[in-house]
């Protein structure tokens, strides 16, 4: 017989489902809302002024993860 | 056709808690996909915020609601530093007499366009400041421990640029952008700083902002140039609730916004949502300068580019910081890539 040692959350839900439930969510979130809401790997994105600024930062992108989209 | 799930995001964002369900089957909806669409306008706090304040979390499963209330809190609270640290920056150019306007998102919770400072995801602390105040800006920062990416080079510069390179300060959470302009060079002559810069003559105070007026002309602006909404017609949940939020009934009168085209081509792409009563109508005239418009903007921005490559590639002969780097991006990558090859061992010589 399985022993049984998932706790269950008063909801009824066991931990491992909401883990897994979490998780579901969490890999479908775009990069760029992580981005920000995580201060290490938004540091991280520390992108130049592109070419398009007037050649002021020419380089190429850092290799950190992107810039958040938008207007900031 | 406006998929569902946006159809969805629309409704709870801009309508009444009784039309949230309008034109919509709840069982057609999938979850998944709009965590997807909210996730990536960054949109997830937002759609939180008016959940919980029309009331309807009926209408979504219990993980759902819990996964993006903790986006929500996370938000939040990054962004009561966000505001902490935009002061601090504030009050240490206003002790070096450096005047500054906050922009963007921080101008945005700053000015309180916002019911809940959770609401609007912001990425970094931008700013204005004056051309002439540029090295005193660098040599403050640079005092106050804040430093540009290791991976920054400097380079020969032929215009002013749009900011500075984004700085980080590792006592602190938030990175920091300051801005000589609000757009690219190329834009510069639809919308730029001379107002702004106008405001600069006045006494300093602290915490300075635009007027809404103008966060409203700068949000459309940046999404049609910067973001391309003008030439591929994408739009930006996250500038149109910026829009809504602002408010400027002066800056919506049908009159206003038929003379300027590109706010008339930012309502016109967003019509289909029904979020402004503006009833804006695009005629075969307007239709065809506007593609006129889209095409010269391709051309030129394709002569930029050509130029801006030249440009750098006339730099690698006199920086050799620069050229290092180059050299090592092709040393990883080079193998079997004959002209990359060549370059290379031209490069090394």
């Amino acid at each position: 017989m399985k022993k049984n040692t998932e706790e269950t959350a008063p909801s009824g839900i066991s931990r491992k489902d909401a883990i897994k439930k979490m998780g579901k969510y969490a890999a479908l979130t775009a990069i760029g809302t992580f981005v920000i809401l995580d201060p290490m790997k938004a540091q991280a994105s520390s992108a130049s002024p592109s070419p398009s600024d007037g050649g002021s930062g020419g380089e190429t992108p850092p290799d950190g993860p992107p810039s958040p989209p938008g207007w900031g | 056709m406006i998929p569902l799930e946006e159809k969805l995001l629309v409704n709870v964002l801009y309508r009444q808690e009784n039309e949230v369900l309008k034109g919509i089957d709840l069982n057609n909806i999938n979850f998944e996909k709009l965590i997807k669409l909210a996730s990536g306008h960054l949109m997830l706090p937002a759609l939180f915020f008016n959940i919980q304040k029309k009331k309807v979390f009926y209408l979504f499963p219990e993980d759902f609601i819990e996964y993006i209330k903790n986006i929500f809190e996370i938000n939040k609270a990054r962004n009561r530093i966000l505001l902490s640290e935009a002061k601090e920056l504030s009050e240490l150019f206003y002790k070096n007499n450096i005047k500054h306007i906050f922009l963007k998102g921080t101008a945005l919770l700053l000015s309180n366009v916002f019911e809940d400072i959770g609401e609007r995801m912001v990425g970094d602390i931008d700013f204005i400041i004056q051309h002439k105040d540029e090295e005193k800006v660098k040599k403050v920062l640079e005092k106050n421990n804040y430093c540009t990416s290791s991976n920054h080079v400097d380079l020969y510069r032929v215009f002013k640029p749009k900011h500075l390179p984004r700085m980080v300060n590792k006592n602190k959470t938030i990175a920091i952008e300051p801005h000589l302009e609000l757009l690219s060079p190329k834009y510069r002559g639809f919308f730029n700083s001379k107002k702004l810069i106008n405001t600069f003559k006045e006494e300093i105070i602290a915490i300075k902002t635009p007027n809404e007026p103008f966060l409203f002309d700068h949000c459309i602006y940046a999404l049609q140039f910067e973001d391309k909404g003008f030439f591929n017609s994408n739009h930006s949940h996250r500038s149109i609730y910026d829009i809504y939020k602002l408010n400027c009934k002066k800056s919506l009168t049908i009159k206003n916004i038929s003379k300027d085209i590109f706010i008339k081509h930012f309502f016109l792409t967003i019509a289909e949502f029904k979020i402004f009563d503006i009833p804006v109508a695009s005629s075969l005239s307007s239709n065809c300068s506007n593609r006129l418009l889209i095409q010269l903007f391709k051309v030129s921005v394709h002569i930029e580019n050509i130029y801006v490559k030249n440009l750098i590639l006339i730099q690698l002969f006199f920086n050799s910081e620069l050229r290092g780097r180059a050299l090592t991006k092709i040393r990883i990558h080079y193998q079997h890539k004959t002209l990359l090859k060549y370059i290379y061992r031209w490069l090394k010589a």
